[in-house]
């Protein structure tokens, strides 16, 4: 069994943080082109999944942008492919609350997706405003319940903290809004000011002057410890450092990443994890449109000790941690993180302690 | 045959032009061809090239009208006058090189001194005469008053453009005296170079002066009294062209199946160990290490590959001093001498690259002599081994008479870095009426490190500075001690003057809260003179720097980003629990304004 991911390259207009490979207001034609690709490479590559899906996530971009119709000849190589999908499987889409409604996510809902991640960021229409989203704190709120309405009982929402200008007091308003809403699942992310998005001329660019107050590290650390107290109090259990979730709510698509398991990555920019041999797609659209069932521009090499080190870095994200034994030959490096209280040791494993969680760069650079 | 040779070295202050002008030369006598010619055949090591500058002594062999001529180069750098001295007692004469636009240089003054001194003909040149901004006139001045050179014997040139080649040929031919042989009957040939090849030993390029050497003949090293059988003479050509001798005049190599560049010194003298001579050509002062540090590997695993390292570079370098040390902080390393400041970083620079490993090298520092009171004396070349003061009864430091040539209207400003340096201003003279020549007296210890630098700082690059040691003087200076994280860490000591320790605690301090990089915790750096504290800095902790996000397509980069950090790390040395990256250590004197 194999993950898929699918890139949907697509969106209204990229967000001002945005540094993922979209494209902002591309035509049908073009889309359609896109989609016929798609089911080109994942054609070629259906050996992979000979073995059966175990989940499939489209992510973006903003997938919610692809018409059902669009959707649906994907969902239909699938099945060829894979004639009992979908067949139980979590099946995620992406969806901006500024690009659904009831009745397109309902469609979405008869595909056979079940699940939707819902990027809200936040409720505060001038924070999002900043960040350049396309939608209002009124549309998400409407888009989580056309979610409901539609039927979906497995809904994500992302949310943001570390934005400029946000207070503690603001940042636990988020917490407490989207807390009311239900969600089986929330990801929390700080956010990252990349080189090259409107973003980093705001931070970055003499021109900007100090407009924003960017909060430091210090304020950064002080709103992800107050999400993880504020969510873990009311049964969202962080599984992973930026994922919390109800019982049984988990993602299964991402812990397959985490578990360091293999994945098929299908469209521009797709990274995919073959037999442990990591590559990546061109992130050129009119190359992959070209060839996409050769797409692949780049492979990592892969060896015993590279797998284990992914197992051991890619694992101690987990609230579960990795056990003890897949550390040998790591003993030194073991030693000194549990002297500095960066891991502990719990029922045979190794997990990340409050202050490792916080420092994880520090624990992870020893198993690279 | 004699009278057909001509042994001759070019002295030139950095950029002035010397490396073209051997081009020039090389290219003219047809020795290389033009389309063959790399750009400055003689720099032939990359850190030469990098830096502009000649370290080690080279020669090439030219053929031109039925004249041989021996271009010994020399390295440029006020480092290395050691250097320079073996290499011009090789020659009859030498080419004084001066920059139309630049003028004379304290270094061209101290190297023409020392080349008049061992009574070398020189032919002086005004170089760059292509330039818009050549002034002629001034520079011949300048030669006048320097050096008492008559304007009729000045020729010009430019390099560059091939303007003045062939004059300096013939220059060469008419003023430069060819060598004269005084002892047929003995076999007298000087090492100004030597070096190890792993294929073949010890190169060692040397200059004939009486008798002949050939291969068969069993050479006999004269200071050692070292014999060994001579397997190959010839000449430094482009490559090196085997001959059936070397006579009375030439300037070539031997090789004698030498496997220890200890066994053929430079400077030494080569005899015939049949026929002996009486007595070597010349007695050298062996050049004494002036500033000291400690090399020590990163990864303590790597000690013996460090030990092997510096050993081979010592092959090629007589005037490397090494000794192993042991460092509280650092572990097991060595504590080197150097010739100066670039000396030193140009060896910590090769072994970095030649050799791979990653070293720290600690804090430059001159040799103290400390006088204790119990009536003994001792010499300390380390910060750290000083004595407690309650020991100590005097300290004395090595002061050096400093030379320095500048445009007169930077004068105030070389006055005043003079005297931020504890220097003595003794004398000066104009050279011309728009440069001065001055002359000061300062602790060695305050120009080893940065004065250069700063020397060209404060006068947009014009001035140029020469050195020489003096003496020993009694000083008043304390040792200052760092603590990081309320440990000592024995490689940041250093010796400052008692007046400016508090500034200098204070600054390194501050300096060091922005080199060392934050960690999980606090780390309180304190500057420590005895038990008191004169300084504290505060490095606050890191607090988060986990990336939050992580999915299918993030992992190859975030595992590449990872190994950046660890990369990062790995070059650090860790103390205590504080990991302190390297250039931590070389900034301790660079403080010590």
């Amino acid at each position: 069994m194999r993950a898929i991911y699918i890139h949907i390259p697509f969106c209204v207009r990229k967000c001002d943080y945005c540094d993922f490979v979209s494209f902002p207001g591309l035509d049908e034609n073009t889309i359609g082109r896109y989609v016929d690709a798609v089911c080109e490479e994942l054609e070629a590559k259906k050996h992979f999944l000979s073995g059966g899906i175990s989940t499939v996530y489209f992510g973006g971009g903003t997938p919610s942008l692809l018409s059902p119709a669009r959707l649906e000849r994907i969902f239909s190589v699938m099945r060829r492919t894979c004639p009992k999908f979908p067949d139980g499987q979590e099946v995620t889409l992406e969806a901006n609350p500024g690009t659904v409604d009831v009745n397109k996510l309902r469609t979405f809902r008869e595909l056979g997706i079940n699940r939707i991640s819902l990027g809200v960021q936040s409720f505060d229409n001038n924070l999002l405003k900043l960040l350049g989203r396309i939608h209002t704190a009124r549309q998400a709120l409407d888009a989580y319940d056309a979610c409901r309405r539609a039927g979906f009982d497995n809904v994500s929402m992302d949310i943001m903290f570390a934005l400029p200008d946000q207070t503690i007091a603001g940042w636990e308003k988020t917490l407490s809004t989207a807390v009311s809403l239900k969600p089986e699942h929330l990801s929390v992310y700080n956010l990252q000011v990349e080189e090259g998005t409107p973003m980093w001329e705001k931070k970055y660019s003499p021109q900007a002057g100090n407009k924003l107050a960017f909060p430091g590290e210090e304020e950064d650390a002080e709103m992800y410890l107050l999400a993880v107290r504020y969510l873990g109090q009311r049964g969202y259990n962080r599984y992973e450092i930026s994922n919390f979730a109800l019982k049984g709510r988990e993602c299964r698509h991402n812990l397959n990443y985490w578990e360091n398991r293999d994945y098929v990555g299908l469209g521009v920019a797709a990274h995919s994890c073959v037999n442990g041999i990591r590559q990546s797609n061109t992130c050129v659209f009119a190359d992959y449109l070209v060839s996409p069932a050769e797409s692949v521009v780049e492979k990592w090499p892969s060896t015993a000790l590279s797998r284990r080190q992914e197992t051991l870095f890619l694992g101690l994200r987990l609230s579960a941690g990795v056990e003890t034994e897949l550390f040998a030959g790591y003993e030194k490096d073991v030693r000194e993180l549990l002297a500095d209280g960066l891991i502990e040791e719990t029922d045979g494993r190794y997990r990340l302690t409050e202050q490792g969680v916080l420092l994880g760069n520090r624990v992870f650079a020893r198993f690279v | 045959m004699l009278n057909q040779i001509r042994n001759f070295s070019i002295i030139a202050h950095i950029d002035h032009g010397k490396s073209t002008l051997a081009d020039r030369l090389l290219s003219l006598t047809g020795t290389i061809e033009q389309r063959k010619m790399r750009e400055q055949v003689l720099d032939t090591m990359d850190l030469e090239r990098e830096r502009g500058i000649t370290i080690k002594a080279q020669a090439i062999r030219m053929e031109y009208k039925g004249y041989i001529f021996n271009l010994i180069d020399t390295p440029g750098h006020v480092d290395f006058s050691y250097e320079v001295s073996r290499s011009l007692v090789a020659c009859e004469g030498a080419i004084l090189l001066v920059d139309a636009t630049q003028g004379v240089e304290a270094q061209t003054l101290a190297n023409a001194h020392l080349a008049k001194e061992n009574n070398l003909v020189i032919i002086p040149v005004i170089n760059k005469m292509d330039l818009a901004s050549a002034d002629p006139e001034r520079v011949k001045e300048e030669l006048k008053n320097a050096f008492s050179i008559p304007a009729q014997d000045v020729l010009y040139s430019s390099a560059k453009t091939g303007q003045g080649i062939e004059e300096i040929i013939q220059a060469i031919i008419d003023r430069i005296p060819p060598p004269k042989e005084t002892d047929a009957s003995h076999l007298q040939a000087l090492i100004f170079d030597s070096h190890y090849d792993a294929y073949r030993g010890v190169v060692a390029r040397i200059r004939v002066f009486n008798g002949e050497i050939y291969p068969g003949m069993n050479m006999r090293v004269m200071s050692t009294g070292k014999e060994f059988e001579v397997q190959e003479v010839g000449y430094m050509k482009i490559e090196l062209v085997p001959c059936n001798k070397l006579s009375a005049g030439e300037v070539g190599y031997v090789i004698a199946g030498v496997k220890d560049v200890r066994d053929c010194r430079v400077g030494d003298t080569l005899t015939d160990a049949k026929n002996p001579a009486p007595k070597p050509l010349h007695v050298y002062k062996e050049a004494k290490p002036m500033v000291f540090c400690g090399f020590y590997p990163v990864d303590g695993d790597d000690f013996e590959a460090l030990k092997d390292a510096i050993g081979k570079l010592q092959l090629n370098d007589a005037a490397l001093h090494y000794e192993q040390e042991t460092s509280a902080a650092l572990g097991y390393g060595f504590r080197c001498g150097f010739l100066g400041l670039l000396h030193m970083e140009i060896v910590q620079e090769r072994i970095e690259r030649e050799f791979e490993l990653d070293i720290i090298a600690t804090a430059p520092s001159v040799i103290y002599k400390v006088k204790l009171r119990n009536g003994t004396s001792k010499f300390v070349d380390n910060p750290s081994l000083l004595p407690s003061a309650a020991e100590i009864a005097e300290i004395e430091e090595p002061y050096c008479c400093l030379t320095v040539i500048s445009p007169s209207e930077y004068l105030g400003a070389v006055m005043e870095l003079v005297k931020e340096k504890a220097g003595k201003f003794i004398s000066m003279e104009y050279l011309d009426p728009t440069r001065v020549l001055m002359i000061f007296e300062l602790p060695l210890s305050r120009i080893i490190v940065d004065f250069h630098d700063r020397l060209k700082a404060v006068t947009r690059g014009y001035a140029s500075m020469d050195y020489e040691i003096t003496g020993y003087r009694v000083s008043d200076v304390v040792r200052m001690d760092i603590m990081l994280n309320y440990e000592p860490v024995d490689a940041l000591s250093s010796i400052v003057s008692r007046e400016q320790a508090q500034f200098v605690g204070r600054a390194l301090a501050a300096k060091l809260r922005t080199l060392i990089p934050r960690h999980q915790f606090e780390i309180p750096i304190q500057a420590v003179i005895g038990a008191k504290v004169i300084a504290r800095e505060t490095i606050a902790p890191m607090r988060k720097d986990v990336l939050q996000k992580c999915y299918g397509g993030d992992i190859t980069r975030k595992r590449k980003l990872l190994e950046k950090q660890k990369e990062g790390k790995r070059r650090m040395k860790r103390i205590g629990r504080v990991d302190i990256p390297q250039e931590v250590f070389l900034s301790v004197l660079k403080m010590n304004k």
